[in-house]
């Protein structure tokens, strides 16, 4: 799983490298935050050369294993493009993608029948780097992915790039 | 007594357009120029043809789709800057087959680009409107399209053969020009 080793800290490419810089992305002692605002946006990085026609779509964004993004509360949009934060590699050709948690639905029911339902629960899991780190987990990774690929579809329309990399 | 002429006779303005530009020196006379090599002749108004030709453009875009193809060869594992599978050569070779399929149907798509989900996708847009078509690693293909109104429609491609893609690209036409 990326960010998930604690390694050593790097030093920011698209932020000053101060005191602030620090105490907002590295995890400094703090403990996991569970409470999420609707109105919050996750940003999440995407490669700039998928973009069609200027916007995301939904072909490159994975689902199977959970989505991983940064929150807005703890981070600002760039900080998703940091080596803190992408296991200490960095990321250049990507853009920052703001989201929105309300746009994320609580659950879902599949629609063939067998009345299964999907939780979509985030679950802030910080690493010692990158404090802002959110996972959204979730069961049966197949149908799951497909169910979410087709509800959050709409990103590609509404949403646009909010950062651009180096 | 004044003698009037008629004035055909007197409009020097519209005999003076009808002059060869080589009469007042703007432009070299076929004695001066000399002998034109008749081939360049016919090359240049051969690319002034091309340059219109819908032939050439389509032929061109689907040589740059097919390099855009070739180029996920180089993808590697984390391409999205996650955790994304590279596309693998069976999905690749389907790729490139639908690629060939489409352009039969005189279907053009807008991007191929790689899916997070291991496997390689081919989008088209129209205005507001988007649709894929996406090949898995493992072999599944599966369709998606929605606007900006209306739930968004997706389904796996089932039969064999190019029959299933012929289909869905009817639908994802129907939906992109509705």
């Amino acid at each position: 799983m990326l960010c998930s080793k604690p390694g050593p800290t790097s030093v920011p490419f698209y932020s000053p490298e101060n005191e602030e810089y620090y105490a907002r992305v590295h995890r400094n002692g703090r403990d996991p935050d569970q409470h999420f605002g609707l109105e919050e946006r996750p940003f999440r990085r995407y490669p700039e050369a998928s973009l069609v026609a200027g916007k995301p779509v939904p072909l490159v964004m994975q689902f199977d294993a959970g989505v991983s993004v940064n929150r807005e509360r703890f981070s600002e949009p760039q900080d998703v493009l940091e080596p803190d934060c992408c296991d200490g590699r960095p990321r250049p050709g990507h853009v920052v993608l703001a989201l929105r948690v309300s746009n994320v639905p609580n659950a879902i029911s599949t629609e063939d029948r067998s009345g299964r339902v999907f939780q979509f629960r985030p679950k802030h899991t910080p690493c010692e780097t990158c404090y802002p780190t959110q996972k959204s987990g979730a069961t049966s990774p197949a149908t799951f992915t497909r169910i979410m690929k087709d509800r959050l579809s709409k990103l590609g329309t509404n949403s646009a790039p909010r950062w651009q990399g180096k | 007594m004044p003698l009037y002429l008629p004035s055909a006779v007197v409009d020097y303005v519209a005999a003076d357009q009808r002059r060869h530009p080589a009469i007042f020196g703007e432009m070299p006379s076929s004695a001066q120029a000399g002998p034109q090599p008749i081939e360049r002749l016919y090359l240049t108004a051969l690319l002034d043809t091309s340059r219109h030709s819908e032939f050439n453009r389509r032929t061109q875009k689907f040589a740059a789709l097919g390099d855009e193809l070739a180029r996920l060869r180089h993808c590697a594992f984390g391409w999205d800057g996650y955790e994304a599978h590279a596309p693998n050569e069976g999905s690749i070779a389907a790729a490139g087959n639908a690629l060939r399929v489409l352009d039969r149907l005189n279907a053009e798509p807008a991007a191929v680009l790689p899916s997070a989900d291991g496997g390689v996708g081919l989008c088209f847009t129209e205005n507001d409107r988007y649709g894929h078509i996406e090949f898995l690693n493992n072999g599944e293909a599966w369709a998606l399209m929605y606007g900006p109104t209306g739930e968004p429609q997706s389904w796996q491609l089932t039969t064999d053969g190019d029959d299933a893609l012929q289909q869905a690209w009817a639908h994802i036409r129907a939906f992109l020009q509705s």
